[in-house]
């Protein structure tokens, strides 16, 4: 049983291969070093040629003519004329300063030397390579004279001599004469490159350098190990022949019993050397010894002896030996369902290396996963709205009560007349909160479609509680407001009655002072107006001023009786006043204005809930991507329960994305 | 050879009285003199009645007394040079009297001359006290041309005067006149020309000064004759002058380096004297036949020549080849009496041990030969001299010596070897040059001679070759180098031969048959030649060139 989070799973297989079969392969053999014993003509050690001093010393040299360098410095130095062939790259770098100072050389470069090689007189010898040096004889000899005329006339490009301070190369001058063809019987011949060995029969031992493997079967080939060529080469196993090889820096060589020849390597053109029996009895030897490599077919893997070898297989770049366990690592294997992640592996696997004894596979198997583009799905969306909505009622039912608990608190601290109410509010106040804390513990997404209709009734109710509670709670506080202002007016009516009652008197006696004040100065002033009538000029004028004096206090005296009068009826109105209570005005709904507590508004019908039909899953996350519904589930413990889900839902089962 | 000689001539300008001639155009004279001319110089009856049909005797004996007055023919009617020359010209003498001013010079060369004359206005003034004696008496009776205008020709017919000393009125002149003759012996001519300024006359008796116009004449001098007479003087000096030769022998050492080379040489002579036309200084002899003095000289000089010749054409020579330039730069020159002698091949090699190049140049060819050569080969070569014939020649060697004096027909004999040739091809870059052609005929009538129906192909190079004239020769349209062998050009020389039966086979020759050369003219293929060293190695198809063993096996052709 799966485990923790889903993620990408890596398994492996493991396959024995020592039954395998290589159909062709070069394999490497621990050798010794062959021993060498010099014979007549072939001969590893350079020896000295016999001096011929009136003759010209030719000489080509090649790549590693060292031992051939040798014999020039040792010619030149007797005052001899020397003529030396060398290729494109000789002196370019370095100077050859012993060869420079030699009194009488001169050097022509040609496109590519083949060999190295020395002429003198009737001796000539050639460094075939591997460090063997082949005396010609005098057949061969004045061939070789031919060919070197050949090579020198015809083919170089470029010519210095010694002497000077330096080799001025200037591009070389024609030449005085035609030097013939050399004949195709010729024991040495300059060839074309594409020249190869002749010959190759049965009882023959070759060695081929390059190219294709001879078309005949000789007893014994000696061919380049490696890469290629080896379906030929297996024919020729096939035919019987041993193909061998060892890299002894040896030409291209062919002997058949008292014949045999030498091809030396070249691009522009290969050099030919048909062999007497002698030599090629020499020459044999050197093909008789024991080889680094053999050419097998049909090789079994799991051979005890093959463990330590080096195999050089077809279309390898180099030899290696046996690979005890090959890990190939496979591309990542998408699993079609969760359920099926740990038994997924690739539809087929990749063939091992052929030098590999056991072979291990490795590849990770990848979840079905959610695409990346998904989203949530409705129904989670919905549940959500409906879970939110749930929470801020049930929000604005508590704020409510929180309200109402303050309120009651201040109309119990302002109006003691009703403490005993209050106890009553309190009461319905703590169970209000306690069904309301009872209904934040649970959600509508979580009751389902079945179990939302009655938390939903319940929360109409408590809201309808709250509402009520508050209600009364304004209710009483309005009464116990109403009753305190009646109190208040009363006090001030029978304040207002007493005091007039008790003015009253003053006030009537004042008036009758002022009237009987006004009708004295009426008098006095009707006075001086009868004597205005009778008084002279100057009495007149005095009159007059009394007469101006008078009027103006009988009109002060006027505006005091009527502020009396007016006193006097104001108070003994407010004395026969009657006690009316005036209610004080009705706050407005609170509700109503900005930032105004909550009173939820009782409805006679429960607001339309809009309960999804589909429950939300118990497990996972449920997104859908085009059209698809997927449940997202984390872990594997979550596997079963989720496969029942999405059944249920229409999804498919899948890990995250970025599992 | 050849010299000029210059001297300046004086020239005197008098008036005087004379009796001349111009020279106009008189047709009807010249067609009588040309009928005189044709029959037998002479100017008769016949002759005047012959040219001008219809005149009576008396006319025409008139004609004839007038052609005597005018000095075309002497008493007897002989056609005198005057006569020749109205014959050929057409214009004969006009007299006249009268004072002319003349410009007169002489010499030797030119004799008594008036340059130009022209017409004076005769006077009273009776200055008889100022007239001297001409300083140059004009020749009379000779036409001069005028050197003022080349188409005025004139003549002074006489001088009167009283007592025989002619005279005139001598004028002042700035006129300058210079001779200027020029000798040359190798063409056997000689040619003077007069130049300078003279007064001419421009009217009111002015005169401006124009350059002089003369054409060209000639005194007719034998020049080898003069190079004899100063050989013996002013030529001493320099060397010994070779009549018989018609050259100057002189030492080596006198010798500058092109002078090696063409056997000619420029001295310079003080002063020369020609019997009876004067002397001259300073003269200039260029291009003087010269040969060595002597046996060393000839020896110095011919190496000195091959030297010259291996320096300016530097480059591998077979020792074929050396030998042959030795001969090609002495033999016809004049060091080949001397027999000069080219050192063998070690001695050359010692001479240019200084020099590597040209050691090397000489070292290398004869060290890689192909086909060794011969010791006597190696050997010194003396010029003139047939090379020995080696007692034994090694099998498929065809060598002529050196004046082996070998037909071409024995040539081709030892090269066919005894096979009756179908087709012959001959390879030779330089199939051109009348020689050569007429070496290339005895070649074909050799082969002829084996076999008359054998088919000679010629491949040669097209530069200056002319394969008409190969195709007359072979009656095959030859083949160019360039079509054959494209830019791999072979060096040397093949002849190849195809037998009527067996395998064809090739002669790859040192040298070309055709550089022999006959000292007879006409010769057939069966004269002696004289050979410069040719050595013919047999080689078989393979060891030939791709295109001439795609010849021998039938293609190509």
């Amino acid at each position: 049983m799966m485990q923790g989070p889903i993620q990408r799973m890596l398994c492996n297989r493991v396959l024995s291969r020592a039954d395998e079969r290589l159909p062709t392969a070069w394999i490497g053999e621990a050798t010794h070093q062959p021993t060498w014993t010099d014979g007549m003509w072939l001969t590893r050690t350079p020896g000295r040629m016999a001096p011929a001093v009136s003759a010209p010393l030719l000489v080509l040299l090649g790549d590693g003519g060292d031992d051939a360098r040798a014999a020039l410095l040792a010619h030149a130095s007797s005052g001899a004329r020397v003529y030396v062939l060398v290729g494109p790259g000789w002196g370019k770098d370095q100077a050859d300063n012993q060869l420079l100072h030699a009194p009488r050389v001169l050097i022509r470069r040609l496109p590519e030397v083949p060999v190295s090689a020395v002429h003198c007189g009737t001796e000539a010898r050639l460094w075939v390579g591997g460090g063997f040096i082949l005396r010609l004889d005098t057949t061969q000899t004045e061939a070789f004279r031919q060919t070197f005329l050949r090579l020198f006339w015809h083919e170089a490009t470029e010519e210095a001599w010694s002497g000077g301070r330096q080799f001025a190369w200037r591009p070389a001058r024609e030449r005085p004469f035609d030097v013939p063809e050399v004949p195709a019987s010729s024991s040495v011949r300059w060839e074309p490159a594409d020249a190869r060995l002749t010959g190759g029969s049965r009882g023959s031992m070759m060695h081929v350098n390059a190219g294709l493997p001879p078309e005949t079967a000789p007893r014994r080939l000696w061919f380049p190990a490696g890469p290629n060529q080896h379906e030929g080469l297996a024919k020729l196993v096939e035919a019987g022949v041993e193909v061998l090889w060892a890299d002894r820096g040896l030409p291209d060589l062919q002997v058949n019993g008292g014949a045999g020849e030498v091809l030396f390597p070249g691009t522009r053109g290969r050099l030919r050397l048909r062999l007497t029996a002698i030599q090629a009895h020499d020459v044999a030897a050197l093909l008789e010894a024991p080889p680094a490599w053999r050419f097998h077919i049909n090789v079994r893997l799991g051979e005890a002896h093959h463990r330590s070898a080096r195999f050089w297989l077809p279309s390898e770049t180099t030899a290696r030996g046996l690979e005890a366990e090959q890990l190939i690592k496979l591309p990542e294997v998408h699993g079609t369902s969760l359920r099926e992640v740990p038994s997924t592996s690739p539809a087929s696997l990749p063939a091992a290396q052929p030098l590999a004894l056991a072979v291990r596979y490795e590849w990770t198997v990848v979840p079905p996963r959610v695409p990346a583009a998904a989203e949530e799905d409705p129904l989670v969306s919905r549940w959500r709205k409906l879970d939110e909505d749930w929470i801020a009622r049930l929000a604005r039912v508590r704020d409510a009560l929180i309200a109402a608990e303050g309120d009651r608190g201040r109309i119990g601290r302002g109006f003691s007349r009703l403490v005993s109410a209050m106890l009553g509010f309190e009461r319905t106040h703590g169970g209000l909160l306690a069904r309301v804390g009872e209904l934040e513990t649970q959600r509508p997404s979580v009751a389902g479609p079945s179990g939302t209709s009655a938390l939903l009734t319940q929360l109409g109710e408590i809201e309808d509680a709250a509402r009520k509670l508050q209600a009364d709670l304004e209710d009483a506080e309005r009464k116990a407001r109403d009753e305190e202002e009646r109190e208040k007016q009363h006090a001030a009516w029978r304040s207002r009655v007493d005091a007039a009652n008790r003015d009253l008197p003053d006030r009537r006696t004042a008036l009758t002072t002022a009237e009987s004040r006004h009708a004295t100065i009426a008098g006095e002033l009707g006075g001086i107006e009868e004597s205005l009538k009778s008084a002279n000029k100057e009495a007149r004028k005095d009159l007059a001023a009394s007469q101006r004096k008078l009027s103006d206090d009988l009109q002060r005296s006027l505006k005091e009786l009527n502020r009396l009068r007016g006193e006097i009826k104001s108070l003994e109105q407010q004395a026969d006043e009657k006690f009316e209570f005036r209610p004080p005005p009705v706050a407005k709904n609170r509700s109503s204005q900005s930032g105004g507590r909550f009173v939820p508004s009782a409805s006679s019908t429960p607001p339309a809930a809009q309960v999804p039909d589909q429950p939300l899953p118990e497990v996972g996350s449920l997104r859908v991507h085009k059209g698809q519904r997927y449940l997202v589930i984390q872990t594997w413990e979550q596997l079963t329960t989720g496969e029942s889900i999405a059944s249920r839902l229409s999804a498919k089962l899948v890990a995250p994305e970025n599992a | 050879m050849r010299c000029v000689l210059t001297t300046d001539i004086p020239v005197s300008r008098v008036a005087a009285f004379a009796e001349m001639a111009w020279m106009v155009r008189r047709p009807e004279l010249g067609l009588l003199c040309r009928t005189a001319r044709e029959h037998g110089n002479r100017i008769t009856t016949a002759v005047v009645q012959s040219a001008l049909p219809g005149l009576p005797d008396a006319g025409a004996n008139n004609v004839i007394a007038w052609c005597k007055v005018l000095g075309l023919c002497d008493a007897r009617g002989g056609l005198m040079a005057l006569g020749e020359d109205v014959a050929d010209s057409d214009e004969a003498p006009e007299p006249e009297q009268g004072v002319y001013g003349m410009w007169l010079a002489e010499h030797p060369v030119l004799g008594r001359r008036v340059l130009a004359v022209e017409r004076l206005a005769s006077n009273r003034d009776h200055r008889f006290e100022s007239i001297e004696p001409l300083m140059v008496d004009p020749d009379r009776g000779k036409v001069f041309r005028s050197v003022l205008n080349g188409k005025e020709r004139f003549m002074v017919r006489d001088l009167p005067t009283n007592h025989g000393q002619p005279g005139g009125l001598v004028g002042d002149t700035r006129a300058t006149c210079r001779l200027r003759w020029t000798l040359d012996f190798d063409q056997a001519r000689d040619q003077w020309q007069l130049d300078g300024v003279i007064e001419a006359p421009q009217g009111n008796g002015k005169h401006a000064m124009r350059p002089m116009q003369h054409e060209p004449e000639s005194d007719g001098l034998d020049l080898w004759n003069l190079a004899s007479t100063w050989a013996t003087g002013p030529l001493s000096s320099v060397g010994r002058w070779q009549a018989g030769e018609r050259r100057l022998a002189v030492a080596f050492n006198s010798l500058a380096e092109a002078e090696l080379d063409s056997f000619r040489k420029t001295v310079t002579l003080r002063r020369v004297e020609i019997p009876g036309k004067g002397a001259y200084d300073n003269v200039t002899l260029e291009d003087v036949p010269v040969g060595p003095a002597s046996t060393q000289d000839a020896q110095r000089w011919a190496m000195a020549r091959l030297e010259r010749h291996l320096s300016v054409k530097p480059g591998y020579r077979s020792r074929a080849e050396v030998r042959e330039q030795f001969a090609q730069l002495t033999e016809d020159t004049a060091l080949e009496v001397f027999a000069p002698t080219l050192p063998s091949h070690d001695d050359l090699l010692l001479q240019a041990s200084k020099d590597p190049e040209r050691f090397w140049s000489l070292a290398a060819p004869v060290d890689l030969s192909p086909f060794p050569a011969a010791s006597d080969e190696l050997g010194p070569l003396r010029i003139g001299s047939p090379a020995p014939i080696a007692a034994t020649e090694a099998p498929g060697v065809v060598r002529v010596p050196y004046r082996g004096g070998w037909s071409m027909r024995k040539l081709m004999d030892r090269l066919l070897s005894g096979v009756v040739p179908r087709r012959v091809l001959l390879c030779d870059r330089y199939v051109r040059g009348d020689d050569n052609l007429d070496m290339l005929k005895l070649l074909v009538a050799g082969l002829r001679a084996a076999a008359p129906n054998v088919a000679v192909d010629v491949w040669t190079g097209d530069e200056e070759a002319d394969f008409k004239k190969i195709q007359s020769i072979t009656s095959a349209s030859p083949r160019s180098y360039r079509e054959v062998f494209g830019r791999s050009l072979p060096h040397d020389r093949y002849l190849l031969v195809l037998p009527s039966q067996g395998h064809g086979f090739g002669w790859h020759m040192s040298n070309s048959p055709l550089h022999a050369r006959a000292d007879v003219k006409s010769g057939g293929p069966d004269t002696p030649l004289r050979w410069k060293d040719l050595m013919a190695t047999r080689v078989s198809a393979d060891e030939l060139e791709p295109a001439l063993r795609q010849w021998l096996a039938g293609g190509g052709r």
